[in-house]
């Protein structure tokens, strides 16, 4: 009984933000989406070390390979796991490609291997990996292991998702909260001076918010210099989803202002003589934070596809930086769907992380719902 | 207007039943109507900046129409010198600079006096200029799709409302049950897989399964005869897999707003009142699914209008659907800059009127909507 | 280097052959169409296939066949008989053989030829255009919308020969003054856009006079000679004519233009306005006076309602009747002066439907769902393809005439003089060429279909040569940096090499719609491997002309226009620094086309190359001319001024197998306009 007492005694004393989090508890797709993510996540920031090739590590031998088969017995003994190297074959009559394993040498796999170099979090230079192909057994070098096959210049497949997870998966986040800011920034302005500041802030939202997207998008990205660094690129194409989806934030702030500048605290507040720009970020602002951090997590899912869409257009991240748009754009031809369906792997990635931040969003928003 | 609108907010929030004669009583008031006033006044200064932006845009892109059709007449073999490029930029008035050019476009699509060529050949005051690419009048060439864009988009947004709106009751009356859980991810999966390429693995399944790709809206024999009964069967058949591409890809956005209006009702005092005195949960349900229904539908207006108008562009371009969005990604890609700018144009139009009307319904819907608010 | 010199040598046999056939018929007409579709001249023999001996030639009989909808309109009264829609018998053209000499066989009427979609203003025309001669596959030709045409001993008279009783897709007669009508008052007004075509001009400023003999004869006189090469044989002038009787009433007045006030062309009386408001009566959109010239007297075909002399014209249906139409459809010429050898009206086929697609790859959807019959495809998806459709298609290929592929070329005029001393040094062509190496090249784009190559003609093309195919294909990095070094470049202390001077060396190259996105990144590790840093700049078409014509540019991948082709007959702005075409020769061809004015003088092999394109213009000598274009060639293979990394792929096309008489072995070159050389009126659907 004294136990009922003290969590509801608990209840009353949480923080908004405590409670938000318990209620979260409840939403089970909720909390499985959030582990989803952070492994996601974690996976893209040690995606040099969990990738065992980078990302132009072209090989010709490979191309279009479907997923290398691990084998564990050679000529009848068990020496552990192993992959063989293949070759191919071509006839020039009917463009057909066989590949086909040479089974003369097999080549064992092996944990913590030394590959490709890399910077561990763009710092301390390293060059080993999660796992790779040690030396065949007669010496040979010539065998890869992919793990979801490889695409049409004998890349692997799953070290670009991983390394494209990290375009993919931080720029929409990056650009949501550019767009937060800004929005917040922006909207609240528009929703507490009102008046004629309103009324200009309010036009140019209605304008930018009015013009369909892919023209903007079209006309932006024809604004990027060509044959700038991959960071820049990024940079840019963050810029661009931030500019365009900053509008509904700031509508939403607008909206909330307007209906909470009347309210007594505020007024209250007002009276009392706390600035303007206090009373919007301590007074205002934290009573509607936690319905923003909603929208702004039901907000990147569309960036994600988004970006997939952009990158299908031509319009996305360009070579020789990745991305899953890019890499769903390289697969969606006729033939990869017929012969390499390999190369659609991307697209479980892409679903998921949507998926997952959909349902995240929807717990949040169930959790921040304060008639609950 | 501000005190007045609160005074109405609580009044109506107090008698829920009187909402609909309130409603209709505000809808000839003074308040609303002073408000519309004031919003399509504040339409002219909107469509002002639409307009330079949407110039900007089509002009932003480097090159022009000239330089793009010169680079593709040299594909096919044939070189132009370069008077025949100051000749055609003279024509078309591209040699002129931005603002002038900018200027003449506004001035003639609002009134082309009776006195000019264009009157006297095309009979009307509205010159939307001439398309490059397709060697026409634009309005003409956008009217060629209008009613099939507006037909199929309508099927297909129907599609939406009648999958999503019986998942998201379903999925708000049974929170956080598997059911809730599985119905969202079938709900969602649309939005999450990218539609180019679920596209063109269902068009390949389609030719596996079928012997059919179905790829495009029309059969050959469709596209000369016309639609008629007899081909409608096959017309159907056709729209699977654009319905299945693009409704699935929209019903994400209604079953969230749906179930999040729905679960806010139910947790409202007065349908806590009327579950204490007794009205079946199915009553309860059914009556403020209405409402939930209703308010994603008003409030998403403004997209409604302009995708009737344009339709998907990606998709639609993937499944070669005879829509305007395919149109306007080409003609913004070859620079054809007046058939790009009039769609864009007419569709961002179309936005703000829809956003407008959507307010001036929610106002008349749900009083509790501040007519200032504009809130969306 | 022996056995290519012996087939270069045989070639150049046999085409003094050809010639001397030519300078003996001197003033009787040279090329008739008795028998009809044969040759001119034997066939080349370095190409000459087996099966390619034709049939034995049947004489016509008097009665003709038609299609068994014509001859429903004719016994409904709606058309006239089959024998008043065709020239007279000895006038007719009869269809024997394919373009590779091959007989054809004998079709069925009935069914539709879906295609893809149109493509651009050329799309519609290349199934269907008639032009004033055709070609074979080795290069032979023989006239084909006129009947024949003869010349006089010093090339100043050319007299065209009209077929008696030939008609307008329409019905209307087809008779001279369609020919004077077109020149005088289409042509030399500038009407139809085009600043008169070099084919016509009479030294530097004047134009050949036309002059109607009769109803089916026309000269073409000029003061200076005009040799085959410069007029029949010119790759632009493949029409003369337009219907006078539909087109008259939408030319305005062309201002003064006193070249042209003769007995044929007085000048009228019609406004802009009234030419357009007449074009609007007829269902014709135009903005301007100079879109509506180009559109109904050039691309006519394009437009619905037009006359036309080709094997289908455009049809008039609502919805259908243009080239961006979902469906675009092109009728049999009901009127059409072609039969097979049974004497049977052509086309076999009643319609040809092009579908427009909106995306890559759902071509190939619809060919495998059979609503294309025949689809232009990549060799990477010919595999899947037939893969899936196993005996229901059939694959064509088509030879090119491209030389190599993957060619990158640098800016010999760039105004930056590090850049500019570099690329004139041979030296640094050859270590651009041989730090790549080619075998994994082909393996990475192409899974080793490809053979290694340079830039130069392939195999059964004129001018082909091992030794040039296989110049600086070995692939050695240590030398090329050698060589790079021997160019006065640097190390840098990143890897990369740097000027003398120390300034970067960046080649940044220059790609347009993304053409290059695949293949750039294999090549960039080559380079980079190598030494030179180097980045990618893609742009849409449009800018990247604007860039290449402003100068502003180092050096381009996958040119636009690429070095290289069937033959300086067939076009010469590939081969030559004449025009503003090409970017091997940047500027230089600047300075040629405005005549000094603009540009950069040419000097050494690129001034050399102009002087022998004006040595072989000015000859009429075939002999001679190909003696002069080897020396062309041989200066292309000393300089390499583009260097190709493989082999020239050549394109495919698959065939649904309802569809027969589809000619295999052809060749893809703008000469033979591309799928033109497929002679659509023949091929048929089996029942």
């Amino acid at each position: 009984m004294a136990k009922k007492m003290k969590s509801k005694e608990d209840y009353y004393l949480a923080s908004q933000w405590t409670l938000m989090f318990r209620k979260l508890r409840k939403h089970k797709l909720a909390q499985v989406s959030l582990l989803i993510l952070a492994i996601l996540y974690i996976g893209a920031i040690f995606a040099d070390f969990l990738a065992p090739y980078g990302l132009e590590e072209f090989n010709g031998t490979y191309r279009n390979c479907d997923p290398t088969a691990i084998h564990s017995k050679y000529e009848g003994e068990n020496v552990g796991l192993h992959v063989y190297a293949l070759k191919k074959t071509i006839d020039k009559k009917t463009f057909q490609v066989t590949l086909s394993e040479d089974t003369s040498e097999y080549y064992p796999v092996k944990f913590f291997v030394h590959g490709t170099e890399y910077k561990i979090l763009g710092l301390f230079k390293c060059d080993l990996h999660l796992f790779g192909l040690g030396e065949g057994s007669k010496g040979g070098t010539d065998a890869r292991i992919m793990l979801f096959g490889a695409d049409s210049l004998g890349r692997d497949i799953f070290s670009r998702v991983l390394l494209g997870a990290r375009i993919s998966l931080s720029m929409p986040f990056a650009s949501a909260i550019i767009s937060f800011f800004l929005g917040i920034a922006i909207g609240s302005i528009s929703g507490y001076f009102g008046g004629a500041v309103d009324m200009v802030i309010q036009r140019i939202i209605e304008v930018i918010g009015a013009v369909p997207q892919i023209p903007l998008w079209m006309a932006l990205s024809a604004a990027i210099p060509p044959g700038i660094s991959t960071i820049k690129m990024y940079f840019f194409m963050t810029l661009i989803l931030s500019f365009i989806n900053w509008t509904g934030m700031a509508r939403i702030v607008r909206g909330k202002f307007l209906s909470l500048k009347n309210e007594d605290y505020v007024m209250a507040a007002r009276l009392s003589g706390v600035s303007t720009w206090k009373i919007i970020w301590k007074h205002m602002v934290p009573g509607f934070m936690s319905y923003l951090i909603v929208s702004m997590t039901l907000g990147i899912p569309g960036s994600i596809v988004g970006e997939t869409s952009m990158s299908y257009l031509g319009l996305g991240i360009k070579s020789p930086a990745t991305s899953w748009g890019v890499l769903l754009q390289e697969a969606s031809t006729v033939t990869d769907v017929a012969l390499h369906p390999h190369k659609l792997i991307p697209i479980i990635f892409v679903t998921i992380t949507v998926l997952a931040y959909n349902f995240l969003g929807d717990g949040l928003r169930d959790a921040a719902d304060p008639y609950k | 207007m501000e005190e007045n609108t609160n005074i109405m907010e609580s009044e109506t929030a107090a008698n829920p039943k009187k909402t609909f004669w309130e409603g209709l009583k505000d809808f000839f008031g003074k308040d609303l109507v002073r408000y519309i006033v004031k919003r399509v006044f504040m339409f002219i200064p909107t469509l002002i900046l639409i307009s330079i932006l949407v110039f900007f845009v089509i002009q932003l892109p480097p090159g022009d129409y000239v330089s793009a059709h010169i680079a593709k007449l040299a594909t096919e073999g044939e070189y132009v010198d370069a008077d025949y490029a100051r000749e055609m930029r003279e024509d078309y008035g591209l040699d002129l600079p931005v603002w002038q050019q900018y200027i003449k476009w506004v001035k003639d699509i609002i009134w082309t006096p009776t006195d000019s060529t264009y009157y006297r050949l095309y009979h009307s005051h509205h010159n939307w200029k001439f398309s490059f690419a397709y060697g026409r009048d634009v309005w003409s060439v956008i009217k060629d799709r209008l009613g099939l864009t507006i037909g199929v988009t309508a099927i297909i947004m129907l599609f939406q409302y009648l999958v999503s709106i019986p998942i998201a009751v379903y999925a708000s009356t049974h929170q956080y049950s598997a059911g809730d859980y599985i119905s969202a991810v079938f709900g969602f999966i649309g939005t999450a897989v990218p539609n180019f390429i679920l596209a063109i693995i269902l068009m390949y399944l389609s030719y596996k399964w079928t012997g059919n790709a179905n790829v495009g809206l029309f059969s050959s024999e469709m596209l000369e005869n016309g639609i008629h009964l007899y081909n409608f069967g096959e017309f159907l058949k056709r729209m699977i897999i654009p319905i299945i591409v693009i409704g699935t890809s929209g019903t994400c956005g209604i079953i969230r707003s749906v179930r999040a209006q729905m679960l806010d009702e139910t947790a409202r005092q007065y349908t806590l009142t009327a579950r204490a005195k007794g009205v079946s949960e199915r009553k309860i349900v059914m009556k403020y699914c209405f409402r939930a229904a209703m308010n994603p539908t008003v409030s998403g207006l403004g997209g409604v209008l302009s995708s009737l108008f344009s339709g998907s562009t990606v998709t639609a371009m993937v499944l070669n659907m005879q829509i305007q969005g395919p149109v306007l990604y080409k003609a913004l890609q070859s620079q054809d800059m007046y058939l790009a700018g009039a769609i864009v144009m007419i569709q961002a139009i179309l936005v703000v009127i829809g956003i407008l009307l959507s307010d001036i319904a929610l106002a008349f819907l749900d009083p509790r909507i501040r007519y200032s608010g504009g809130n969306r | 280097m022996k056995r290519p010199f012996k087939k270069v040598l045989t070639l150049i046999v046999a085409l003094t052959m050809v010639v001397s056939c030519f300078a003996a018929c001197g003033k009787q007409p040279t090329a008739t169409n008795a028998p009809s579709g044969a040759p001119t001249s034997p066939a080349n023999p370095t190409k000459a296939p087996d099966d390619s001996t034709p049939a034995p030639t049947e004489p016509l009989k008097d009665t003709f066949g038609e299609s068994p909808e014509l001859a429903k309109l004719v016994a409904d009264g709606k058309l006239p008989k089959v024998e008043d829609r065709i020239p007279v018998k000895d006038d007719l053209f009869v269809e024997r053989n394919d373009a590779t000499g091959k007989a054809l066989e004998i079709g069925a009427y009935g069914g539709i030829i879906n295609l893809g979609p149109a493509g651009g203003s050329w799309g519609l025309s290349r199934p269907t255009l008639e032009s004033i001669i055709r070609y074979n596959t080795d290069g032979t030709y023989y006239p084909n919308v006129i009947k024949s045409f003869e010349y006089n001993n010093d090339y100043t008279v050319w007299t065209f020969h009209l077929r008696e009783g030939m008609k307008w897709s329409d019905g209307e007669d087809f008779n001279a003054d369609d020919i004077t009508f077109w020149y005088y008052c289409v042509h030399l007004t500038n009407f139809d856009g085009k600043k008169s075509w070099t084919a016509l001009h009479d030294g530097d400023e004047d134009f050949a006079v036309l002059k109607k003999v009769d109803n089916y004869t026309v000269t073409w006189t000029f003061k200076n000679p005009k040799y085959p090469a410069d007029f029949i044989e010119n790759g632009d002038f493949k029409w003369c004519w337009a219907p006078e009787h539909y087109l008259a009433d939408m030319i305005p007045n062309a201002g003064s233009y006193p070249a042209v006030e003769n007995e044929y062309y007085k000048a009228n009386t019609i406004t802009d306005e009234q030419a357009l408001a007449n074009a609007k009566a007829k269902n014709i959109d135009s903005g301007t006076v100079k879109d509506l010239g180009k559109a109904i007297s050039y691309n006519s075909w394009n437009v619905a309602g037009i006359p036309q002399l080709n094997s289908f014209v455009l049809s008039t249906q609502e919805g259908n009747n243009n080239k961006d139409a979902d469906l675009c459809i092109m009728e049999r010429n009901k009127y059409f002066w072609k039969v097979d050898a049974k004497g049977n009206q052509l086309p076999y086929v009643e319609a040809l439907h092009f579908h427009k697609t909106s995306a890559d790859g759902q071509d190939l959807l619809m060919f495998r769902s059979g609503e294309i019959d025949i689809v232009e495809i990549g060799m990477q998806d010919i595999a899947s393809t037939l893969a899936d459709l196993g005996s229901a298609a059939y694959l064509r290929t088509f030879a090119s005439t491209s030389w190599g592929s993957n060619q990158i070329t640098f800016n010999y005029t760039t105004t930056d003089s590090n850049y500019a001393k570099l690329f004139a040094n041979k030296d640094f062509r050859q270590a651009m060429s041989i730090c790549v190496d080619r075998k994994q090249v082909s393996e990475l784009l192409t899974d080793g279909f490809l053979e290694a190559y340079q830039c130069a003609p392939s195999e059964g093309n004129f001018g082909f040569d091992a030794e040039w195919g296989a110049k600086w294909t070995n692939y050695d990095v240590a030398e090329a940096k050698k060589l790079f070094e021997a160019c006065g470049l640097k190390m840098g202390s990143d890897g990369f090499y740097t000027f003398a001077d120390g300034t970067p060396l960046m080649l940044t190259f220059l790609t347009y719609d993304g053409t290059q996105d695949t293949s750039y990144p294999v090549f960039e590790q080559y380079f980079k491997a190598a030494g030179i840093n180097c980045a990618m700049k893609n742009l849409e078409v449009g800018a990247f002309d604007t860039q290449i014509d402003n100068n502003d540019w180092i050096a381009v991948m996958g040119p636009h226009t690429s070095i290289g082709g069937l033959s300086l007959k067939s076009r010469v702005a590939p081969f030559v620094p004449i025009a503003q075409a090409a970017e091997w020769y940047g500027e230089y061809g600047t300075y040629y086309q405005t005549n000094g004015e603009q540009g950069v003088k040419p000097e050494g092999d690129m001034a050399k190359l102009v002087e022998l394109y004006e040595q072989w213009n000015s000859t009429p000598d075939t002999a001679k001319r190909d003696e002069i274009a080897l020396k062309i060639y041989e200066i292309h293979k000393e300089n390499l001024w583009s260097i190709a990394y493989l082999e020239a792929a050549g394109t495919y096309a698959v065939v649904n197998s309802v569809i027969k008489n589809y000619a295999d072995n052809l060749v893809s070159d703008d000469l033979y306009q591309y799928a033109n050389i497929v002679h659509y009126e023949v091929l048929y659907k089996a029942q």
